[in-house]
């Protein structure tokens, strides 16, 4: 593992620990996988939420989706839900809240969902947690999920570990994940890699999907995004 | 911190902008949870290294825990003075393993037999400094969270917590999930430092600093019993 992008940040006791115990070997692809990108957001790339490497990371997860695309492979968008006053908005990051909230969770543009991708909000870390997600991906018949995006050991963290507790295989191409903290980010795939998910390089998730046969879920016809209106419209004045 | 000597340059640039920025959410009704502090996490030989510790125990942290377990022991004596609720997890498995799912994807020596070696207890008893009481509440798990697939939430409410404290193991691996379960179920998080220990160095430092970053509070044992005694006899 003395390749890993995580090896710097680790000790020699711990090289040889995870080693012996056992972990880290490689799992499975999803026979059936969805390509799921968390927060790949206007507010990471640019403003005062902007996140180093967030922008790189963000075009290699196009690069993922657009080879789901290419086989019909499910592409579900996930960011946060939030009302235009922020009451309820996931700023536990380690983000200070932006001052417009709404705008801040917009997706990149190079990532803006496509008529048959899935959009999910969430409100808490994980995308799983009180969320309809699992019930999509049933319908979908997925078995796993290809997870990129941020921050790595924020959102997609919780998620993945959310994924492994439901039995489902993860998998994480680890250039398009993004993170504000250095050592955050080697430790989370780290972890990830050492028990719960497959982390491994863009271009090796994006020649497996490509590989799977085409046209093997039945996706939805196409329909626009709706960002549901939250927060109730202020009543016009009665006289 | 702990976490110093692990971030790197450009962390600890941006440390010193930002300080640390998990919710301080003030602890008015704490629970005590003790994570998965059983044989198979913390080995049955105090004093062993843990490179010889995993060869009976592929998931023991090694002499680490033993010292961490004397700190828990006693915030637990202290939560039991004060009427504190104490709740346990541990992991649970058939026999036959076939429950145990993901867990098997990733580790060459899963399913290791809990008893694979004649004499050895069961590695999912929780060690006996650390015996649950009548009073106490155990929750059996097949994940990390403690609240993933058990009623920890509900558990809490009935008992009118506001927060928890997180002990037990690993730090990066069960008491993280947990940490970010119960932050999104509202509760306020602070994870004990020294009550707090995990097979891999690094992955026990970072662990603390997310929670310290995103999730809540980090503390050491010796700060948590003067807050803790505040709180309950008030």
């Amino acid at each position: 593992m003395s390749d890993h992008i995580w090896c710097r940040f680790l000790t020699e006791r711990d090289k040889k620990v995870f080693a012996a115990a056992g972990y880290g070997v490689r799992g499975h692809f999803p026979t059936r996988p969805a390509v799921f990108l968390v927060d790949c957001n206007q507010g990471h790339v640019s403003g005062a939420g902007a996140c180093p490497g967030a922008s790189e990371a963000i075009e290699q997860a196009a690069r993922v989706a657009e080879a789901a695309r290419s086989r019909g492979i499910p592409v579900i968008h996930a960011t946060g839900a939030v009302r235009a006053d922020g009451w309820d908005a996931v700023n536990r990051d380690g983000v200070v809240l932006p001052s417009d909230p709404v705008a801040e969770q917009e997706f990149a543009s190079v990532l803006t969902p496509l008529p048959r991708d899935i959009v999910v909000r969430r409100h808490a870390p994980s995308v799983f947690f009180e969320t309809d997600l699992m019930s999509l991906l049933n319908l979908l018949g997925a078995d796993g999920l290809v997870i990129a995006g941020g921050k790595t050991a924020g959102a997609l963290r919780a998620t993945a570990i959310d994924a492994f507790s439901l039995n489902l295989r993860v998998t994480i191409p680890h250039e398009a994940c993004f993170d504000l903290w250095e050592a955050s980010h080697a430790l989370a795939l780290c972890d990830l890699n050492a028990k719960h998910a497959d982390v491994m390089p863009c271009k090796e998730v994006c020649d497996l999907l490509t590989a799977l046969p085409a046209g093997i879920f039945d996706l939805p016809q196409g329909a626009p995004d709706q960002r549901l209106e939250l927060m109730p419209a202020r009543p016009k004045d009665v006289r | 911190m702990i976490w110093d000597e692990f971030l790197s340059d450009a962390d600890r640039a941006r440390l010193r902008l930002t300080g640390l920025t998990g919710p301080k959410r003030p602890a008015r009704r704490p629970a005590l949870l003790v994570i998965d502090v059983s044989w198979a996490f913390a080995g049955d030989r105090r004093d062993e290294d843990i490179l010889e510790s995993i060869r009976r125990w592929p998931n023991s942290c090694g002499r680490e825990s033993w010292q961490a377990i004397e700190r828990i022991s006693e915030l637990v004596a202290k939560a039991r003075q004060q009427s504190m609720p104490v709740l346990y997890s541990t992991g649970r498995a058939r026999a036959d393993s076939w429950d145990i799912g993901g867990w098997a994807w990733k580790n060459s020596r899963t399913p290791t037999p809990m008893r694979d070696h004649a004499g050895q207890p069961d590695g999912n008893e929780i060690v006996p400094p650390l015996a649950p009481q009548p009073e106490d509440i155990i929750v059996y798990k097949r994940k990390p969270s403690a609240f993933f697939g058990v009623p920890m939430a509900s558990h809490l409410r009935r008992l009118g917590c506001d927060s928890v404290l997180l002990t037990g193991t690993t730090t990066s691996g069960c008491v993280r999930a947990t940490a970010v379960d119960a932050f999104s179920h509202g509760f306020g998080v602070t994870a004990i430092a020294d009550g707090c220990f995990d097979r891999s160095q690094a992955s026990h430092a970072m662990a603390l600093f997310d929670i310290a970053m995103r999730y809540g509070t980090v503390s050491q044992s010796d700060q948590s019993y003067a807050r803790t005694r505040e709180v309950w006899s008030s």
